[in-house]
């Protein structure tokens, strides 16, 4: 035990941290059921339970509808008459036809690069995770967080349809309806972040291998420091 | 504590000492930050909320183009209000349309202020409204302050033509048919747009169309009591002496139709007139150089002479002055005296003879027996001695029975009388006349020798009529075959455009006139050989 | 000294003193552990109040205004949701209502109710249940791609129409910056230190 290395709550440790509220309170060694935080009365679990499997049949889910995303059209335009149905990349294609192609770019990579980045560092990271990898934990983590913030701008190909279906309201002239690709998309967007939200990234973490022990931490004389699960103070 | 040291994975790993927290005792200068949101929304709600106007429901027979939101009612092109929502009613057959309108018109939203809905089509009214064709559909308010205060309305389904905005008078037309004119259609003085059709109906009797024209001020000063109003859509084509003249409206009258007026000047003198007065619109320039008048009365007319060439339609005269036309020639068989007779059915515009409307109304009937009392019959004679067509004429004659108009029937009766021996006089007496009045310097000789043959001709029928000549038969016929040679080489001699041929023209059909008369009394004198002396028994 | 756990990868170190505006970060994994920032309750609060006020101007005024051939349509932040329900799309429309409208007013007001009576040192009753369902809502509240895909739309509007901003979108435009500001100030173990079931 270098005293060096941060003690962790770990998967035995005396440990473990409220996702809710922070709190780190003393636990049993193994594994916990049942517990809850003494400040926020959420549960408390070591990881998120089921953590992997949940990831996976969520991303399973979302590049399932992926497909549909861009082959079903996300809206239809129509201008006297003339219908013109476009999908995420025909829209795209027409920004940067008609001129401003800064614009294509940024719909570009929102509505197509971003979901399948996510879905693509979901499924390396499952499967690093899966596969008890060593690989670079802390650029995996990063990655974890990159996926978590960045998810959220997918969402923008759907409300350019919601402003356009909102504001092109000229009757036979022109009106604009949003088309069943625009629900597989927000599909796609939902589900991702779901995936991203139930990914445990401390899963990262648990293979670390250090030394040719696994680095489950006996925590040791902290446990003096807090209480266990009732009663407890801050400490100090 | 334990006995590791304290092991921090933060920036600082010393043992620094716990910072002081100050508590501040007076609220941190962030609060500005909600104090000027919190400022600026209340400005904004109370402005909007003063800003606010009234809210009123129009009921219209169909929504269509409106939307909740978007549609905005529209005055003088200017937004004052916008549709909140519809709803059917509950018998489906309506909309209510909810709109808010601006606060500036709260005082002109009243029981005359009306509203209507302007669709994008290409009307008539405004032919430079094309955008109106892709921009939707609003509603248009005509705002009027007088009346109740009110917040529930009847939409109309179309535009109002006579508006608040505009002053004007409205008067009224009388027509037989209204071809490509329609509500909304402009009324042109000059050719310029003064007015408009506001609505047209049947007349009671089915008989004619009401239109309602609205002409704006000051030009409704225009309209006198000598005004004519005419269907001016389309071209009209006159043959003038000086060649083809064609007066064409603009196109909108051409596409749209439209009525226009003039006050020509006439004998009588132009008056004022009133609000809802009737004219009559003809249905082009031309037939109004040929004035129509609005009032008419139906005669009835028993013919024993051959009423072949009298057809509905034919010209009803007075001395050459068209009085009216024939409405119906028939064949009945009076059975009392076992007869045939042919009653014709005329129709006169009584104001022709300078009956004014003002007289018919005072006394019906008191006129014209007076002058039938004073000898005004009816009589046919050829009109056209090509086509042989017939017409009706009306005339003082002299030396005629005493008769009396009939009532009783399904129209007064007039006295009729055949061309006798005193129309024959006369009408020789008449063409002596023009036949002097004619311009024989200008004839050839041999037009020179017609005419004293036809005179001539004229004297020896007097004579024959004179003496009762048992030749008298054949001598006719002869005269009348010479008769008939000198008015077809006379015709061929004179070019067919002269005044001349004008002239002759009515010379002919007068002399037409005498050799129908003159056979008819021939037949008659084969049935009635007495005639020639005792007269006509009436 | 408590202890604090590292969200991303478990370690548990002490609570270091970190002064105001700095940041402690996990030495395993680079995650940041906390901010610490003292005036913190007080000035979220400002900042979510402010917020508060924005969002409803935001929402009861027309945001944007589309003119084409005299037609004009006036929309509000939540005509886009309607537009999309009236439209069959019913799944779209409650997705964009809950991330642009009822996520962040859930926020806002949550955050008040737990904050308000927080600065006054008196909790409110069942703010943890409330302080729980701000931080649920965080992630789904996405004003800030709304706003970026409403400029990606009104840039592809903009040639064949008049497109005129309303009031409502400057409040919206200010209402994402002075949000985000008011929870990135929040240190939100203070809060838990208020609100919390711990003596």
């Amino acid at each position: 035990m270098r005293a060096t290395r941060p003690p962790v709550t770990d998967l035995e440790g005396p440990h473990a941290q409220c996702h809710v509220c922070n709190l780190v309170v003393a636990v049993p060694r193994g594994p916990i059921h049942g517990l809850s935080c003494p400040r926020c009365r959420t549960g408390i679990h070591r990881r998120k339970p089921n953590s992997l499997s949940r990831t996976w049949a969520l991303l399973i889910a979302a590049a399932i509808c992926y497909v549909p995303a861009n082959i079903y059209p996300v809206m239809e335009v129509t201008t006297l008459g003339a219908r013109q149905a476009d999908t995420i990349l025909s829209g795209v294609i027409y920004l940067a036809v008609n001129g401003t192609w800064p614009l294509a770019v940024i719909v570009f990579v929102a509505s197509v690069v971003v979901p399948v980045l996510k879905i693509v560092a979901l499924v390396f990271l499952a499967t690093s995770v899966q596969l008890a990898s060593q690989w670079r934990p802390r650029d995996r983590a990063r990655l974890y967080r990159v996926v978590e913030t960045v998810g959220r701008w997918s969402m923008v190909d759907i409300y350019v349809v919601t402003i356009l279906v909102a504001l092109v309201h000229l009757g036979s002239l022109a009106s604009v309806e949003a088309r069943v690709g625009a629900f597989y998309f927000g599909a796609v967007v939902v589900l991702t972040m779901l995936a991203a939200e139930s990914f445990d990234p401390r899963l990262i973490w648990d293979q670390q291998v250090e030394d040719g022990h696994p680095a489950v931490r006996d925590v040791r004389q902290e446990a003096a420091d807090t209480q266990a699960a009732a009663g407890g103070d801050d400490g100090g | 504590m334990a006995d590791e040291p304290a092991s921090a994975g933060g920036s600082d790993s010393s043992e620094a000492p716990r910072a002081i927290v100050r508590t501040r005792s007076m609220p941190s200068i962030v609060w500005l930050i909600p104090a000027v949101a919190a400022f600026v929304g209340l400005y904004l709600a109370f402005w909007a909320w003063s800003e606010q106007g009234p809210v009123i429901t129009i009921v219209f027979e169909s929504a269509e183009g409106i939307e909740a939101g978007a549609t905005r009612v529209k005055y003088k092109e200017v937004d004052v209000g916008v549709v909140e929502s519809l709803e059917l009613s509950e018998d489906l057959k309506q909309v209510t349309v909810t709109a808010s309108m601006v606060k500036e018109l709260g005082g002109y939203l009243t029981d005359e202020t009306r509203f209507w809905v302007v669709k994008a089509e290409v009307s008539v009214e405004d032919f430079s409204g094309v955008g109106r064709i892709f921009s939707g559909v609003y509603i248009a308010i005509d705002p009027s302050p007088d009346g109740k205060r009110t917040r529930v309305f009847d939409g109309l389904e179309k535009a109002p033509v006579v508006r608040s905005d505009k002053p004007g008078t409205l008067f009224q037309l009388r027509a037989t048919e209204i071809t490509s004119i329609d509500v909304g259609s402009p009324v042109y003085y000059r050719w310029i747009p003064v007015g408009q059709v506001a609505g047209y109906q049947l007349a009671d009797d089915g008989g004619s169309v009401r239109v309602q024209v609205f002409i704006e001020a000051p030009h409704d000063e225009r309209v006198r009591s000598t005004t004519r109003f005419w269907n001016a859509s389309g071209l009209d084509a006159v043959v003038t002496a000086e060649g083809l003249q064609i007066d064409t409206p603009g196109i909108v009258a051409m596409l749209g139709g439209g009525v226009a007026f003039e006050t020509p000047a006439t004998v009588n003198v132009a008056q004022d007139v009133p609000e809802n007065m009737v004219f009559e619109l003809y249905p082009n320039k031309q037939a109004t150089r040929r004035p129509r008048y609005s009032l008419k009365t139906r005669y009835l007319l028993y013919f024993e002479d051959s009423v072949s060439g009298l057809v509905p339609g034919s010209p009803v005269e007075f001395r050459g002055i068209k009085l009216g036309e024939v409405l119906d020639v028939d064949v009945e068989l009076d059975r009392e005296t076992n007869e045939m007779r042919i009653p014709v059915v005329i129709e006169i515009e009584p104001e022709r003879l300078g009956l004014t409307e003002k007289d018919l109304e005072i006394d019906p009937t008191g006129r014209i027996s007076s002058m039938v009392a004073q000898g005004f019959r009816a009589r046919l004679l050829t009109n056209n001695v090509l086509t042989g067509q017939k017409a009706v004429d009306f005339d003082f004659l002299q030396g005629a029975r005493s008769r009396q108009i009939e009532y009783g029937h399904a129209y007064p009766i007039l006295p009729t009388a055949t061309g006798g021996l005193d129309a024959i006089t006369t009408r020789v007496a008449r063409i002596v006349d023009r036949v002097d009045q004619l311009p024989i310097e200008s004839i050839g000789e041999n037009l020179d020798r017609v005419f004293a043959s036809l005179a001539e001709t004229m004297g020896s029928i007097e004579g024959i009529t004179a003496a009762a000549d048992a030749d008298l038969m054949p001598q006719m016929t002869e005269t009348l075959g010479r008769l008939e040679q000198t008015l077809a080489s006379a015709d061929a001699m004179i070019a067919p455009d002269s005044a001349m041929a004008l002239e002759l023209e009515a010379l002919v059909a007068d002399l037409s006139e005498a050799a129908d008369s003159l056979r008819v009394l021939a037949e008659r004198l084969e049935e009635h050989p007495e005639e020639l002396l005792r007269g006509k028994s009436e | 000294m408590p202890l604090i756990g590292c969200h991303d990868c478990d370690a548990v170190v002490e609570e270091p003193d970190v002064p105001s505006g700095g940041s402690a970060i996990c030495l395993r994994c680079g995650g940041t552990l906390f901010r610490r920032q003292r005036a913190t309750v007080e000035i979220t609060l400002a900042l979510t109040t402010a917020a508060a006020i924005l969002f409803v101007v935001a929402n009861a005024y027309p945001f944007l205004s589309f003119e084409m051939q005299g037609q004009v349509t006036r929309t509000t932040l939540a005509s886009g949701t309607v537009a999309l329900w009236e439209g069959g799309r019913l799944a779209v429309a409650v997705l964009v209502f809950l991330t642009t409208i009822l996520a962040p007013a859930l926020q806002i007001s949550l955050l008040l109710y737990v904050l308000a009576p927080v600065h006054f040192h008196h909790p409110a009753p069942f703010a943890v249940e409330a302080f729980r369902w701000v931080e649920r809502c965080r992630p789904w509240s996405m004003m800030e791609v709304f706003l970026i895909g409403i400029l990606v739309a009104v840039v592809k509007l903009s040639d064949m129409a008049d497109i005129v901003p309303g009031l409502a979108l400057w409040a919206f435009g200010l209402l994402i910056p002075i949000l985000a500001g008011g929870t990135a100030f929040l240190d939100a173990e203070i809060v838990w230190r208020e609100i919390g079931d711990l003596d």
